[in-house]
């Protein structure tokens, strides 16, 4: 399994160099570095130099990054006036970006981007609200349109105790609205510092703690992310929605490929201790025989214990 | 004051060793570290859950000085079974005193050797 974060917040050349090299230190395999409209432009000029850096530093701390680790660049619309800054946006930016997402909060930017199937994702819906930011209604518009819903572990780094609290509960409501109407669900991290940094097992042991599934975070770590960067590849091939050109297609090629579902949950996130590491053989610098006196004045509870000793 | 008598083995309880690597904007030293650490589990656990994790700081070594952070390395010991909830109380961390810190865990091991060979390296 690969991990891919849909929601690293770039800033600038330095901070997203720091982040990048943080973040493959954790485990991460796809970071998308998100930015503002206005910056996107600009982060674009500098993405070939980015990537030659933190691909190939020389610095012996930041060991060089592997093949296997991919970085690409999307829009984030924050802070939306109303619905038609959101469509103006989308209408601007939807051909020149594999990833666009837009925050959410206001009942009727929640709405408008769970409506609009040109928008990949509805960024934290409960942004500033006492509720999740959702209902019935939207989780079957997001279904319709295919708009995925993000879920920021910052978000519940940088609250505490009430505000925190309430944060959870909102993840939780979602959940439980994802798992009714299934529509998409991704889990991000919105690392912003260096300080926000986590590894990938915490991430997922903290989502665990919440209540999600192995599944559900697989899905939202892997599936989902991946299959949102894979359609935007193909989204300039799209006529009408479930209609696409396959280019190069004879009579015989295969449109619709079938992919390898068989996976075991249930031991995705275990760790691998190794036996011989776990200090369990038989300490005898602790055994004497009062140790053995003492328990036989014990009322036959540890009659097994005894019997390990004797032996 | 006399000691307690040293448990037979199978009455012990199993630990494991969680390498946590610590990045700082202050100074750390070992106790900061203890206060940390039960800091984190208790505000994210509670009292009560927070009581089963057995925690006890032991090794807590300076790895380098950079212009962000101060960075850490330190070995903690937890029951056996309870691995994931520490990791989760610890990362949820952010701030110690008003200073930024981030804590997140690099390993798990079963002995205090093992975890310093495989994942301590001090040059």
């Amino acid at each position: 399994m690969k991990f891919y974060d849909l929601n690293i917040r770039g800033q600038n050349f330095n901070n997203d160099l720091k982040l990048i090299q943080e973040a493959h230190k954790f485990g991460w395999n796809h970071l998308n570095l998100n930015y503002s409209p206005d910056y996107f432009n600009k982060a674009l000029d500098y993405k070939d130099d980015l990537l030659n850096k933190a691909f190939n530093n020389d610095n012996s701390l930041t060991k060089s990054l592997d093949a296997d680790f991919e970085v690409s660049m999307g829009i984030n619309i924050s802070n939306p006036k109303n619905p038609n800054e959101v469509r103006k946006v989308v209408n601007k930016f939807r051909n020149k970006t594999q990833y666009l997402s837009c925050l959410g909060g206001d009942l009727k930017i929640n709405r408008a981007i769970c409506e609009n199937n040109r928008i990949d994702v509805l960024s934290r819906p409960y942004y500033k609200r006492h509720d999740s930011g959702m209902n019935h209604v939207l989780a079957k518009l997001a279904v319709k349109n295919n708009v995925a819903i993000e879920l920021c572990f910052r978000d519940i780094l940088n609250q505490h105790l009430k505000y925190r609290a309430n944060v959870i509960a909102s993840f939780k409501e979602i959940l439980k609205f994802h798992r009714k109407f299934q529509f998409p669900l991704i889990l991000t991290t919105d690392t912003k510092y260096i300080y926000d940094v986590r590894s990938t097992r915490d991430i997922v042991a903290l989502f665990k703690a919440i209540g999600f599934t192995n599944e559900e975070i697989y899905n939202g770590f892997y599936k989902y992310p991946k299959e949102i960067l894979d359609f935007n590849k193909d989204r300039k091939n799209m006529i009408i929605q479930g209609v696409k050109v396959v280019e190069g297609a004879t009579d015989f090629t295969e449109v619709h490929k079938k992919e390898d579902t068989t996976i075991d949950f249930d031991d995705l996130f275990e760790d691998d201790i190794e036996d011989d590491d776990i200090d369990e053989k038989f300490d005898e610098e602790y055994l004497d025989l009062e140790d053995i006196n003492d328990l036989d004045n014990l009322d036959n509870l540890f009659e097994d214990i005894e019997g390990d000793f004797d032996e | 004051m006399s000691k307690l008598k040293v448990l037979p083995p199978t009455l012990r309880i199993n630990n494991h060793y969680l390498v946590l690597d610590v990045k700082s904007e202050v100074e750390l030293d070992k106790d900061d570290m203890v206060k940390c650490i039960w800091d984190a589990c208790i505000r994210f656990w509670g009292e009560c859950e927070t009581s089963n994790f057995n925690l006890w700081v032991m090794r807590h070594y300076f790895v380098e000085r950079s212009d962000d952070f101060i960075h850490y390395k330190t070995i903690l010991r937890c029951q056996s079974g309870y691995e994931e909830k520490v990791r989760v109380g610890l990362a949820t961390l952010t701030r110690y005193n008003y200073n930024k810190i981030a804590i997140t865990t690099i390993g798990i091991a079963g002995t205090v050797k093992s975890a310093v060979d495989k994942f301590i390296d001090l040059e």
